[in-house]
């Protein structure tokens, strides 16, 4: 993956890395909410769903949110740990299926003393190029981050 | 008694709680497993000395903690926002409060914002995470 560096060019769109989500993996995103047990949710469970008004069982917002940190975290490194900021707005909901992938487009350099924030568009993008969630995130790059040397 | 998780019982400012919790190994593996990540910073050591949690480790107390004010039926999560200051480190002991910061209606819908801020036993400030909750979800 690529890592940030000051360097960067406004403009440049990013393709991180793409999950598979499968009804597993949010059973034991619900398994990790409810402290190990398994429930019935509109989560894991299709009825309990659609007596809620949904289609069909689908995954919590804040689990794909966190893939958007963990990419965001391989990219900044420190600089996502002290200082990286996120504002994503969940527009479509993810279900048992889908592929998505995390893009993301940088769109704004700052100085903050002697460091520079790279502001990016990130977004999550299922298999049909429809954006999931979507809004900014950004983080630190320090001044001797520069472009690796060839 | 947990109060009815409806537009007019919530108050904008209200704090809807406060918890201590310990950041632990198995509180680690367990979050980083279930956002699929092996990062060496949650297994082994970091530039911060020591093991750290993922930085949204804390993104379920936000709800736990309104679960134990109000009786919920599920809702919607319309937005996520977080800042993330320092590390939340292995070991140390947390203290995460919640608000209510504002409440909304749009499009006839009811919408509440909550900001968890975690702040650590040394009084470092880890993160603060904004959640928006669309409240309506209809119960059969």
């Amino acid at each position: 993956m690529n890592k940030a560096h000051r360097d960067m060019e406004i403009g440049l769109e990013i393709e991180f890395r793409s999950y598979e989500i499968t009804q597993e993996k949010i059973n034991v995103y619900s398994r990790y909410v409810f402290h190990g047990k398994d429930t019935k949710n509109i989560h894991t469970d299709d009825e309990t769903a659609k007596r809620a008004g949904l289609p069909r069982a689908l995954a919590q917002g804040r689990y794909p949110i966190g893939y958007i940190s963990e990419v965001m975290l391989e990219f900044f490194g420190e600089g996502w740990i002290r200082g990286g900021k996120m504002d994503v707005a969940l527009v479509k909901g993810i279900f048992p299926g889908d592929t998505i992938t995390v893009k993301g487009k940088i769109t704004e350099k700052i100085q903050e003393g002697d460091a520079t924030r790279l502001i990016l568009d990130v977004w999550l993008e299922n298999q049909a190029g429809e954006k999931a969630t979507a809004g900014t995130a950004s983080g630190i790059v320090n001044a001797g981050a520069k472009k690796p040397c060839r | 008694m947990r109060k009815k998780f409806i537009y007019d019982n919530i108050q904008v400012g209200e704090e809807l709680g406060r918890k201590e919790i310990l950041i632990t190994d198995e509180m680690i593996r367990t979050c980083a497993n279930a956002i699929e990540s092996a990062h060496p910073w949650y297994f082994e050591d970091s530039p911060f000395g020591g093991r750290i949690a993922p930085p949204t480790i804390f993104d379920n107390d936000t709800l736990s903690i309104l679960d134990e004010n109000y009786e919920r039926f599920g809702s919607i999560h319309a937005k996520q926002a977080w800042e993330f200051k320092n590390p939340a480190r292995l070991g140390k002991k947390v203290t995460l409060s919640v608000h209510v910061v504002d409440k909304y209606v749009k499009r006839e819908r009811n919408y509440i914002i909550m900001e968890l801020v975690a702040v650590d036993e040394d009084g470092v400030e880890i993160c603060r995470g904004k959640h928006t909750s669309l409240m309506s979800l209809k119960k059969g």
